[in-house]
């Protein structure tokens, strides 16, 4: 399992999942101190049309920065053919999304397929 | 940064490593320039020469430590003057380990010229370990900084411009507000209100735009006057909502807002209320001491081509308080969590007084209290209270 370091408030981890897709496990708080250096990520795999999963399964903490990553990603994802998906999401996850009211509509993948 | 910078061996007498890095600093497009242990100049490629506006290496050789100084006056980012100490390459000769890279705004004396310099120094040691002087790096970013600057200016300008000092006052409505941006200069958020009258009503309407900086103040903008022209021509807040979806979706770039928009109609002794609500935290109705939370959030604003923005109406008794928020006041982080929901409710049950003014008072008071560290989000508070007759 991955943790975080004492006094470190987010982390991104990468690792090669099932077939060709790149996992990218999130850990932490997800803000607009965080969000930069996973935008950037997604942005690469992107243009690589590289197939992405996106774990918030380890989030403690999300804002609406990170609805912006999530809804960004979801479209670049149908405007260009790229396989994007994120897991269902920690509980302070699910709490943002479902406030925001646009939890019902992110490109899921189960976590066994991960 | 220079800590991940291995020392710079020069064997004594290695004339030809000594030719080699000459050839390779000539050619660096930053300037360089070699003190020794003493702090008397040896060195100084081209760039360093043009930078110090010298007319060859030699002026700089055979000047004293420091001399060169005299000819700039040199600030650092926050203003006030740096001396020759406190550049990287000095600190590292009075004996301090990797100093952190100083950015200076140089004026050069002779001209009134202006340059964002940044300082970086590598330390030379001989084969023992002994060291035997310092490579000043020089950085010319006056462009990026500059840039900066522009955008930082920019950004203020927008703010002041998006947020009202105060609310306007609305008959039988006493009114309070607050509204606090987030830490740094730089960072504008994108938190909203306003309140304007519509029809025989007032509409108002507190928002959220997702991110940061001059991109988001613009958004700001845009949400806040759509709102507000989409508001007082409809006098309706489910097609202000469906108004605000559609021209966040016509722009080119994804923004997002959340909002809360809210018309309120007074005839004598009675008022009523009604919400819609854009993916934003559900407004507060503080009733007799109890409170409950109003309307169905439709999905946030710009994020889908399609939505329902189902109004709320409410039938309001003298003595409601609405409170309208933004997220930043959920999202205050303390101790050990974030402030949440449940202590919002019972900051506002237990506030002193439910009156707009000493509600809103004690809020920021109990967020204040509640926060440690340096603020991450916006936080905007709206409190209405409808006075009836009496």
């Amino acid at each position: 399992m991955h943790a975080l370091s004492p006094g470190e408030s987010f982390k991104l981890v990468e690792r090669r999942g099932d077939g060709d897709t790149v996992v990218l496990t999130l850990l932490g708080e997800l803000d607009i101190g965080t969000v930069a250096e996973v935008q950037q990520r997604l942005d690469a795999l992107r243009d690589a049309r590289q197939a992405t999963l996106l774990e918030l399964d380890e989030l403690s903490f999300m804002d609406s920065t990170g609805i912006r990553l999530l809804l960004g990603a979801r479209e670049d994802a149908m405007r260009v053919s790229w396989s994007f998906h994120v897991t269902r999401g920690s509980a302070p996850v699910r709490r943002v999304l479902e406030a925001a009211q646009v939890i019902d509509h992110l490109p899921y993948v189960d976590r066994a397929e991960a | 940064m220079t800590g991940a910078v291995p020392p710079l061996v020069v064997g004594l007498g290695a004339d030809n490593a000594v030719a080699t890095l000459e050839a390779v600093l000539h050619g660096l497009a930053e300037a360089v320039t070699v003190m020794d242990a003493q702090g008397q100049a040896v060195y100084a490629n081209d760039a360093a020469i043009a930078l110090l506006r010298l007319g060859s290496a030699r002026e700089l050789l055979d000047a004293e430590p420091g001399a060169i100084m005299d000819l700039f006056e040199v600030y650092d980012e926050a203003g006030a003057p740096v001396d020759l100490h406190r550049l990287p390459g000095f600190r590292v000769l009075a004996g301090e380990r990797d100093p952190d890279p100083l950015l200076v705004r140089n004026v050069v004396k002779a001209t009134g010229e202006e340059r964002w310099l940044l300082n970086r120094t590598t330390t030379i040691v001989d084969t023992d370990g002994k060291l035997m002087g310092v490579a000043n790096v020089i950085e010319d970013v006056t462009a990026v900084k500059r840039a900066e600057l522009a955008q930082r200016l920019l950004a203020e300008a927008l703010q002041r411009g998006l947020r009202p000092p105060e609310l306007p006052a609305m008959p039988g409505l006493a009114t309070a507000s607050h509204y606090r941006a987030a830490g740094e200069l730089n960072e504008v958020g994108g938190d909203f209100y306003d309140a304007f009258p519509a029809g025989d009503g007032w509409i108002v309407v507190i928002g959220d735009v997702a991110g940061q900086g001059a991109e988001a103040a613009t958004l700001t903008g845009l949400a806040r006057y759509t709102l507000r022209t989409a508001g007082q021509l409809t006098g309706d807040p489910t097609r202000a909502m469906a108004q605000l979806n559609a021209t966040l979706r016509g722009q080119h770039q994804l923004g997002l807002c959340t909002a809360v928009c809210a018309l309120v109609q007074i005839a004598g002794e009675s008022a009523t209320v009604e919400l819609a609500n854009c993916g934003h935290p559900r407004p507060l109705l503080l009733r007799d001491g109890t409170l409950a939370e109003l309307g169905e959030p439709g999905p946030m604003a710009g994020a889908f081509d399609d939505g329902a923005w189902p109004g709320t109406r409410l039938a309001l008794r003298p003595g409601d308080t609405l409170v309208l928020y933004t997220d930043g006041v959920l999202d205050v982080v303390g101790a050990a969590d974030r402030f949440g929901a449940e202590r919002l409710h019972d900051a506002l049950r237990t506030a002193p007084s439910p009156h707009p003014p000493a509600l809103v008072e004690h809020l920021a008071a109990v967020l204040d209290a509640f926060q440690v560290g340096a603020q991450r989000d916006d936080t905007a508070i709206v409190a209405l209270r409808f006075l009836g007759a009496g």
